[in-house]
């Protein structure tokens, strides 16, 4: 018999001869097995001492369950405490549209919190509570989430705006300190936890002396602001919010060309913008964000149309493609509401449907769901399997006026993940 | 005579489970185990498994069998296989979980990992400490502590069952 040689050992009478390699760390996970094996119950003892197996396990959990699993023992709160593990949950969770928990819904100056996975509006929100007890008399200016976090401006009374960065899961949240000589237009949250722990915010603001728009990058790991050499005069472009994908933030305009700012560099980097409908001035932009990895742009064409594309931009960044033609027409049946007919009748008004897409959401197996706000209601369209799902009943008046009733503006969406991660 | 035999004759392993019990399986079905897969390389035919118990070791190796023979139309079996395999109790997921993880099965260990965490998740802590016999090392003041401090965490109604 040959040791090493594969065939020679056979049966259980024969005798196992081991390589000397092999045989010590054989020994040594013999060893280390043993103590456990002897017990008399193996299994949940061998669990609860294990932090391997429990860290297997607290890795597919929820973070709102983690944290209430923090006083099971000390040895729980050890583990799920601690940097390596939020970390680790945080990477392995990240960016997953199958995890967005729920949508915040402006409605101003306040902001509701729609949950997507319950059937009702629940009473405005627990967030938005959360919200408002951190901000005291201070309104909120702007709201940004990527990933989890959220970057948050408080407007007090002297009009001095303060942002912070919160993680509405933990609780935790972070100010930003912001050079005097910034006049602030928004702030864009860009974090990756595929990427990075760190986060960094880029902030578009302009200086006393100039209208133009200046590009400046905060750095949660560094603490330190990176101010960029580009510069634009477009000044539409911040009027929304920037939406973070591929470690760059984008911009669209209804008017102009877009925009992409690189984070890393602090460079601009070209990127298509779509075309502007012939004899018009602008686009009907309608929804911009990120989902399932990808970058998503919704334009509703002049007549109002219940027909559209959602369109995707090509990773490579050479163009857009229309990803869904998607038409609601068997909607207006569901909801005749939707149509304006008696007060306005179509030929005469340039709006026939009342309707917004407030959220595209795709996840990674390509399901895409659309949440519409109609008038009194709040629908989710899975367009996949074609099935319409009420989230919420909406009161008329709690609305700014609406023309075709009471619902929410485009825009006015942003959603939300649960995270722990550090801010 | 001799090629029949031979393409007949497939390669076989035995295993020993920790209270000594020896399960004589095809290779090519332990060796979707990485811990089993290494011995086979290094040459042995004879796995003593000291971690894994006889009443584990019988699941496994059905799991084994049948993932073994996975094509493109038992699909639905599978899936059925799988959901049967995991609707347990939880001392008998956490000796599975132990067993999985020794052998480095890693497509079982996704699965009982994640059977685990979807029946713990909406639980309260209370349930959660019976149903892995932790004892609470806190004292009151200790944990009303935590609670306060991820007192959104704790809103609503938990499971307080043990199944």
């Amino acid at each position: 018999m040959v040791s090493g040689d594969c065939t020679s050992f056979g049966g259980a009478t024969s005798p196992i001869k081991l390589t000397l390699t092999h045989y010590r760390s054989y020994i040594k996970q013999l060893k280390q097995q043993l103590p456990i094996c002897s017990e008399i119950s193996p299994s949940s003892e061998q669990i609860a001492g294990s932090e391997d197996l429990l860290t297997e396990i607290f890795l597919r959990l929820p973070p709102k369950s983690l944290l209430r699993f923090q006083c099971v023992s000390k040895h729980w709160l050890s583990l799920i405490s601690s940097t390596y593990f939020r970390r680790l949950h945080t990477r392995r969770n990240a960016t997953s549209s199958a995890s967005t928990v729920g949508v915040f819904l402006c409605r101003h100056p306040n902001y509701d919190f729609l949950t997507l996975n319950e059937e009702r509006l629940s009473s405005m929100g627990r967030i938005y509570d959360r919200l408002s007890d951190s901000r005291g008399s201070k309104v909120l200016c702007n709201i940004n989430s990527c990933n989890g976090l959220l970057c948050l401006g408080f407007k007090s009374d002297d009009a001095k705006t303060e942002f912070y960065i919160y993680n509405l899961t933990t609780g935790h949240h972070r100010l930003i300190p912001v050079p005097g000589t910034m006049v602030v237009k928004s702030m864009n949250l860009a974090f990756d936890p595929k990427m990075s722990d760190d986060y960094d915010v880029v902030c578009v603001w302009t200086s006393v002396s100039d209208n133009r728009l200046r590009f400046s990058v905060y750095s949660s790991g560094s603490g330190v602001w990176r101010h960029s050499k580009e510069h634009c005069n477009n000044i539409d472009l911040c009027c929304y919010r920037g939406v973070f994908w591929k470690g760059a933030v984008h911009w669209f305009s209804q008017t102009g060309p877009f925009l992409c700012f690189q984070v890393d560099s602090c460079l601009f980097k070209s990127m298509p913008s779509t075309q502007i409908p012939e004899g018009q001035w602008y686009r009907n932009i309608e929804y911009f964000g990120e989902s399932g990895g990808r970058l998503h742009i919704i334009e509703i064409h002049k007549p109002q149309d219940i027909e559209f594309d959602v369109s995707e931009l090509k990773s490579d960044y050479s163009s857009w493609f229309v990803k869904y033609r998607v038409n609601l027409e068997f909607l207006t049946n569901l909801y005749p509401v939707m149509v304006n007919q008696e007060l306005y009748p179509p030929e005469d008004y340039n709006f026939p449907y009342a309707f917004t897409t407030l959220c595209f959401l795709a996840d990674e197996e390509d399901r895409a769901r659309l949440l519409i706000s109609l008038p009194g209601k709040i629908v989710l369209y899975d367009m996949h399997n074609g099935i319409v799902k009420e989230l919420a009943d909406i009161k008329p008046d709690s609305f700014r006026n609406f023309i075709g009733g009471a619902r929410y503006d485009c825009f006015d969406a942003c959603t939300h993940v649960e995270t722990l991660a550090f801010v | 005579m001799a090629s029949t035999t031979e393409t007949k004759q497939k390669k076989m392993l035995i295993l020993k489970s920790a209270d000594n019990d020896e399960f004589e399986i095809e290779e090519s079905v332990g060796v979707q185990s990485e811990t089993i897969k290494n011995l086979v390389e290094d040459g042995f035919t004879f796995v003593p498994l000291p971690n894994v118990y006889t009443k584990a070791l019988i699941k496994i190796i059905d799991y084994l069998k049948k993932h073994a023979n996975k094509t493109d139309s038992n699909d639905e079996e599978i899936k059925t296989f799988d959901k049967d395999f995991v609707n347990t109790t939880f001392d008998d997921l956490f000796e599975l979980v132990s067993a999985a993880n020794y052998l480095h099965i890693s497509c079982l260990m996704n699965m009982l990992c994640q059977t685990i965490a979807d029946r713990i998740k909406d639980k309260s802590p209370e349930a959660v400490r019976k149903i892995f016999h932790i004892n609470c090392d806190y004292t009151p003041e200790e944990e009303a502590k935590i609670r306060k401090a991820n007192a959104q965490a704790f809103e609503g109604q938990f499971d307080e069952s043990l199944d």
